[in-house]
């Protein structure tokens, strides 16, 4: 049986879309400084140290090895995870394995990106096959597209449903002090009005480039209890991979075999029937408005087709049954090796009642997803008890 | 047999743009301006150069500075037996060495130049020599001369 262990602490930066003032080194430090404040330790306190990071987008490569100084790597045990959109949760549950397994007591995870550095594009264009991939659909926008106007066509949902969700998002990180985009007058008609990047996707249906970095310390049980009132217990894992060419899987978006097989698998072990009724919060990996779309289906809080309704009722807001991303999300922050981890960070910061003006009230029971590399997905269900 | 294979060229050209942050920023602008610094923790003998803006083995910050006579000894060293075009040299090898900085406990990269590497060993002193004309980079250094 696995050790129980909780989230103590988080520490994120100020995001934004460069971070001219300090180098790469010193961002990670920030993160790192503000997790270890809130959680009263100093590092000589933590055992061992995972990473989170997608090289080679700050345009070069093992930024870890002359940041080491900056994440308290020297001397301790660390990894380095590199698994693309999921590399926050993946570093993540990498922390949970290494204290849930008993052989460290306390870890800190830590995931950065500093994009304003190199050219997230350019790296994303080497992901694609190299003959017959690569020059058709480089990148990750067209690439995006593609997937999703099979999905806009399947399920029914409207530009107006997509504005919704990007309304929604960039409001949302209105009250989250780190967030990259607030945008507390965004309407429906300004994010229409916004240029198509690729059809069906328009400038403001998709998330920023960000420079960031989020920070977090995993205890033990008994440590867990006497570093933090109320920690984020860790009730369950998973992480669901696929692998294939974009042309084996035009509906991609439309059926995320990966996202159905992960959340599945986090509901069973925590025996979520219902995930609308019995989730209190949700912080998912939505790189785009018509992904958060789909991942509600993906995820269960809606049947198939129903995506849109669900957001013109308002389920997913502020005030509904179950908040989507409180923080704004990936809509609203994209630092790419810290995003995922954000997502973990922000659903602990909502269920140690720590989430100030974006707080959910006596949540309970959280859901954080990490979405990405090769349409892998990585699923996490956080709780008080 | 091998005519018979392919091979698909492909060049991928990533950009890059270098955050320095106070520390190296001070580092870079004492380059310009014909001077070398290091930094350490208050109360602590122990200086990086190039200077860190926060020690990773103190978890403190890095703002106590210094500045350096820019000498120091060669601690190790590759002889390339053949000139690079981007690189200055003297003699028609080129010698890599990571020098000792006084004042300072790491290594600086740069060119030792010297006629004779072959009689050059660890432990030889060598003194930095600057640029006529300088910019705020590493190569505001010509290298250094044995003394």
């Amino acid at each position: 049986m696995p050790h129980k262990v909780g989230i103590v602490a988080t520490g994120q930066t100020k995001h934004t879309a460069k971070r001219t003032d300090i180098n790469l080194r010193e961002l990670i430090t920030e993160a790192v400084t503000r997790a270890l404040d809130d959680a009263g330790l100093r590092m000589s306190d933590i055992d061992a140290v995972m990473l989170g990071n997608m090289e080679p987008f700050e345009g070069f490569m093992l930024p870890e090895l002359w940041s080491v100084e900056g994440w308290g790597g020297l001397g301790k045990p660390a990894m380095k995870f590199n698994t693309g959109g999921t590399v926050g949760t993946s570093t993540a549950i990498a922390a949970y394995y290494f204290v849930a397994s008993g052989i460290y007591d306390t870890i800190l995870a830590v995931g950065f990106e500093k994009q304003s550095e190199g050219h997230t594009q350019t790296a994303i264009t080497t992901v694609g096959d190299p003959l017959w991939e690569r020059t058709m659909m480089a990148g990750a926008i067209g690439n995006f597209a593609v997937m999703a106007s099979t999905y806009v066509h399947e399920s029914g949902v409207t530009e107006e449903h997509a504005a919704k969700i990007a309304v929604k998002s960039r409001r949302n990180a209105c009250n989250n002090e780190y967030a990259h985009l607030q945008m507390p007058n965004l309407t429906v008609e300004e994010v229409l009005a916004s240029p198509y990047l690729a059809y069906p996707v328009r400038r403001l249906d998709f998330c920023p480039q960000s420079d960031g970095a989020c920070a977090m310390v995993l205890a033990t049980e008994s440590k867990a209890k006497k570093l933090a009132p109320q920690p984020a217990w860790i009730k369950a894992v998973a992480t669901a991979h696929e692998q294939q060419y974009m042309g084996d899987s035009p509906r991609r978006l439309a059926d995320m075999r990966s996202q159905r097989a992960a959340s599945q698998r986090v509901y069973k072990a925590c025996g979520i029937s219902d995930p609308v009724r019995d989730l209190d919060v949700a912080e998912i990996y939505e790189v785009a408005t018509y992904a958060e779309l789909a991942m509600y289906e993906n995820l269960g809080f809606c049947a198939p087709g129903q995506s849109g309704k669900l957001i013109d009722q308002g389920v997913t807001t502020m005030s509904g049954q179950l908040p989507v991303n409180p923080s704004g999300g990936v809509l609203a922050t994209n630092c790419i090796g810290a995003t995922a981890m954000i997502r973990v960070a922000e659903a602990a910061l909502q269920i140690m009642g720590k989430a100030g003006k974006r707080q959910v009230p006596g949540a309970n029971l959280a859901l954080a997803t990490g979405y990405g590399g090769n349409a892998w997905t990585d699923a996490l269900i956080l709780g008080r008890e | 047999m091998s005519e018979s294979h392919w091979i698909v060229k492909q060049k991928i050209e990533i950009p890059f743009h270098y955050t320095p942050g106070p520390a190296l920023l001070r580092f870079l602008e004492g380059l310009r301006d014909g001077k070398l610094f290091a930094s350490g923790v208050r109360g602590e003998s122990r200086k990086t150069v190039p200077p860190l803006s926060f020690c990773g083995r103190s978890w403190k910050p890095a703002d106590d500075w210094a500045e350096l006579p820019g000498t120091g000894t060669l601690e190790s060293f590759a002889v390339v037996p053949h000139g690079m075009a981007e690189l200055p040299q003297e003699g028609e090898r080129i010698v890599f060495g990571l020098v000792k900085l006084d004042g300072a406990d790491t290594c600086l990269a740069h060119l030792i130049h010297t006629k004779e590497p072959g009689k050059l060993k660890v432990g030889t002193k060598v003194r930095l020599r600057w640029r006529a004309e300088r910019s705020p980079g590493i190569q505001a250094i010509a290298g250094f001369d044995l003394l």
